[in-house]
């Protein structure tokens, strides 16, 4: 390969992982401080995708679209945490498996019911339509940067808040002993309804983010969510910063997978979590037990 | 595993003669769908063998069952088998191969991750085929020709005939439901119960858990290629969609819906599971949802399954096991007098956690035959010394010598083995189990091997005499049959004591056996370590000063990590140093 087109799938790499980043944010949240398995996650991605696409179809702009679209995943974020994961929290890991596997059935047929079986394609932007050329040959399409833009922005809003707020703190104490928090008298319903619904909403505007680029289609939320539990497996349950490097780590492994090895592609990134927790048995930042 | 009680026996014998029946009173369509349900049932059960037995929740199960199928496909394709002894031997040797392989690899990790990893090679498996060319792809490959039974050249019968189908599916279902059973009551099942309730606990008794899982990783693995081999059959085709992880999680939903932990629960679960989505995708388009919305109430009104509500109503007191008759409680004849010296170690023993040093240069020696006691403050290494000797912990620098033996960095099993035992300082036991199989368990880890497969535990009487033995000893003998949960805190000590002499150790590392005790309770555990170390040698930890002068030979000293002070009592307790470090502010505060 050429410079040019290393470059170019270097960005689309980073883009990939940025991406993931969004997704694997919540879900190792969701799994640090909840303590639960949400198999559902995926159907957030999935459901932002589509209300992508059929907001900016109604209103004829995708910003408009993801501007509506956000409070409204932040809100169904939050009556699935009150109505179905609260129910969960101090069970089997195997009940949370079932009960949010039980949902994906439920949110797949929603979607059938409402948007039908067919694959949707979403116009990018007019204003961020072009491409800049890299060398002659090579150019890279402008959206792709703003995709990663946003989610580097998602990414440091993320980190702030977690950081100097005080929710973020709570966070923090919650994510290194979930016990100790509720020992402390904080009231963790509501930070818990917080984390899963902030989670539910940054996964659905990784969708909506992406549908312009991947397209929308039924069952696009799986696909998504097995790679973003790569994602958490690899950077340690919990751990934000595991949850970053894994993301990177991914995005690169299966963008270069299927440049360099592409009848392989598909299983080289479960061999590189499998090499990693070979290594490093509960993941790069993973500390406390599981 | 609960015993069955008689409602449930009657009404599972009835279900298997009804089953027996179905070809002779059913039409074509529904002799079809309940050979398919009760190749789920055999796949479900291997399963259940891992989440419900072993505690190992497998989120790639079905890549064993996608591996059967496509290893008889390929057989018949390529080799030209069309035998089920040469094509099914094949399959489950691929299948324990593969077995073996993503076990070994997986058994490092638990909880969460063990989910994940599992996922992980049941994908890249999936995907192997989904991309490989050569079988098929994505479209997956047909298989032509049916396995046929033949017996010394004369064909028997082949799997074409559907109601031939059927008995040999229902022939395997009953076999592995009977294989599952004697294996569960073996020693090497009454190990992998225990090692689900309690596995660091096993582990000190000295079982090589690793080992277990492995095993009972591997046997689920055949018994999923088997199923997998009889699903390829009946379809006639097989297809890497098998394999994804949506089949893996339909697999786990159809054990937990049914029942973890019991045998007759996954087999409840895939009848269940298959007729409701025949049922369901008769009624609706969106049949899915309905589903989804009963998976939700299962979880959240039957946490237990189907099985667990059916023996919740027909509940019964557990049987208890009948006593094997010699039980004459001879002490063990050790002339202490004959061993001399140190029977333990330690050379500049050193422990850190991550910056914190909470064993420093600790040089100790265990004799033979003598009570040695540990003293400190709280925070002193106490604890962290024990973990050392035991294995549960590796030490940063040093060496630990078990009978002029280097031993360190051995793992808590084989030091166990060797015959060093422990117990804990937060009382550690099978709460499930009463005191009789609580010492079993720990008797059992002496066999020379508890891979054992086919006999049942019970039969084993020298173990059951050892079990025995140690609950005499330890004055539990009445109360064998009382779940340990049912014991008084004072007795539960006494069985965490009976628990390592069942295990015939030379020496014992006793946790603070007499923490949080009364009086009376303190003088009878007392006594009865007294008694023990008549025979034996003993190392433990104490708070209480009186018992330690009472009964030590020889006392050690710990203050933050370092040994102040180590000899005989009197020696040690006369100590300046000691006196000011230790027991001179213990005097003041009391």
């Amino acid at each position: 390969m050429d410079p040019g087109a290393i470059a170019i799938q270097f960005l689309n790499g980073l883009q990939y992982g940025l991406l993931l980043f969004l997704i694997a944010a919540g879900l190792t949240l969701i799994f640090g401080i909840l303590g639960v398995i949400n198999l559902a996650h995926g159907s957030f991605y999935m459901i932002g995708a589509y209300l992508a696409y059929w907001l900016s179809v109604k209103t004829g702009s995708l910003a408009t679209a993801i501007a509506l679209a956000l409070p409204a995943s932040l809100l169904l974020g939050w009556i699935v945490e009150r109505f179905a994961i609260s129910l969960l929290y101090q069970r089997d890991h195997l009940h949370q498996v079932l009960l949010t596997y039980g949902l994906i059935l439920i949110f797949n047929e929603l979607q059938r019911i409402i948007w039908g079986n067919d694959v949707h394609g979403v116009p990018v932007p007019a204003i961020l339509a072009g491409v800049i050329q890299l060398t002659e040959l090579q150019s890279y399409p402008i959206y792709r940067l703003f995709i990663s833009a946003i989610c580097i922005m998602g990414a440091a809003g993320m980190y702030l808040s977690i950081h100097a707020t005080r929710i973020g703190m709570m966070i923090r104490a919650g994510s290194s002993s979930r016990e100790m928090v509720q020992l402390l008298g904080i009231d963790v319903s509501r930070l818990f309804a917080i984390v899963f619904s902030v989670g539910a909403a940054l996964t659905a505007l990784a969708g909506m983010l992406a549908a312009p680029i991947s397209s929308v289609y039924p069952g696009m939320g799986e696909n998504i969510l097995i790679i973003s539990f790569v994602v958490v497996v690899i950077g340690g349950i919990g751990s934000i910063k595991g949850a970053f490097i894994g993301s990177m780590m991914i995005g690169l492994a299966d963008t270069f997978g299927k440049v360099m090895v592409p009848e392989f592609s598909s299983m080289v990134v479960y061999a590189l979590m499998a090499a990693v927790l070979l290594w490093r048995p509960r993941g790069l930042f993973g500390l406390k037990a599981a | 595993m609960p015993s069955l009680s008689r409602p449930i026996l009657i009404s599972l014998v009835i279900a298997t003669i009804a089953l027996a029946a179905v070809p002779f009173v059913s039409d074509r369509f529904h002799v079809q769908l309940i050979t398919q349900i009760l190749v789920l049932a055999t796949f479900a059960m291997s399963l259940d063998l891992l989440v419900g037995f072993t505690g190992l929740v497998s989120f790639g199960h079905a890549a064993f069952y996608g591996l059967g199928g496509y290893s008889l496909a390929i057989l018949t394709r390529d080799a030209g088998f069309i035998s089920i002894w040469q094509t099914l031997s094949i399959t489950l040797i691929v299948c324990g191969l593969a077995a073996a392989t993503v076990g070994w690899l997986s058994i490092r990790t638990s909880g969460v991750y063990f989910i994940m990893i599992t996922l992980a090679f049941a994908q890249m498996i999936y995907y192997f085929f989904n991309d490989a060319r050569s079988f098929g792809g994505s479209d997956g490959l047909y298989i032509n020709t049916k396995p046929q039974f033949a017996v010394g050249g004369v064909m028997l019968f082949n799997l074409q005939n559907r109601t031939t189908l059927y008995y040999v599916v229902f022939t395997v279902l009953v076999a592995t439901a009977v294989f599952l059973w004697v294996l569960l009551r073996s020693p090497f099942g009454q190990v992998i119960t225990a090692m689900r309730f309690n596995e660091g606990r096993t582990r000190a008794l000295g079982f090589p858990i690793d080992r277990y899982k492995l095993v009972s990783f591997c046997i689920a693995g055949m018994l999923a290629g088997l199923a997998g081999y009889l699903g390829a059959v009946q379809f006639g085709y097989v297809n890497p969609a098998h394999m994804a992880w949506r089949e893996s999680g339909r697999v786990l939903m159809v054990v937990i819906l049914g029942g973890t932990g019991t045998l007759f629960g996954p087999v409840l679960g895939a009848f269940v599971f298959v007729l409701l989505e025949d049922l369901l995708s008769g009624l609706t388009e969106h049949w899915l949802l309905i589903m989804g919305a009963i998976v939700v109430a299962v979880v959240l009104l039957l946490p237990n399954g189907i099985a667990g509500l059916l023996l919740h109503m027909t509940r019964k007191r557990p049987r208890s096991e009948s006593q094997p008759g010699n039980l004459i409680s001879k002490p063990r004849i050790v002339d202490v007098a004959a061993r001399e010296g140190p029977i333990l170690e330690t050379e500049n023993l050193t422990k850190e956690f991550s910056g914190l040093v909470a064993v420093n240069l600790a040089s100790l020696q265990f004799m033979a035959g003598k009570v040695h006691a540990v003293i400190g403050p709280n925070g002193a290494g106490k604890t962290t010394l024990i973990n050392l000797l035991s294995g549960e912990l590796s030490p940063t620098d040093g060496c630990i010598r078990y009978k002029g033996r280097d031993i360190t960095g051995e793992p808590p099993d084989s030091i166990s083995r060797m015959g060093i035992g422990r117990s804990f300082q937060i009382t550690n036991l099978y709460s499930s189990l009463n005191c009789f199989q609580n010492c079993r368990i720990a008797a059992q880890s002496r066999l020379s091997s508890s891979m054992r497969f086919f006999r049942p535990a019970s039969h084993l009487v020298e173990v059951a005499n050892h079990a025995h033995r140690a609950l005499d000893r330890c004055g539990l003998g009445p109360r064998s049959h009382d779940l340990a949960s049912a014991l008084s805190h004072g007795d539960r000590r006494k069985l965490e004591i009976a628990m390592v002499l069942a295990t015939e150790p030379d020496l014992l590392l006793l946790d603070e056996p007499l923490a949080g005790m009364g009086a009376q309770e303190s003088r009878e555990i007392l006594n009865l370590l007294k008694v023990v170390a008549r025979d034996h040698t003993l190392m433990l930890i104490e708070h209480d000063m009186d018992a330690v002068f009472k009964i030590a030979d020889t006392l050690t000293v710990m203050v933050n990590g370092q040994v102040i002070a180590t000899g005989p009592v009197d020696q040690v307790r006369s100590d300046r140093a000691v006196q000011d470090a230790y027991l001179g502010h213990r005097d003041a505060a009391e």
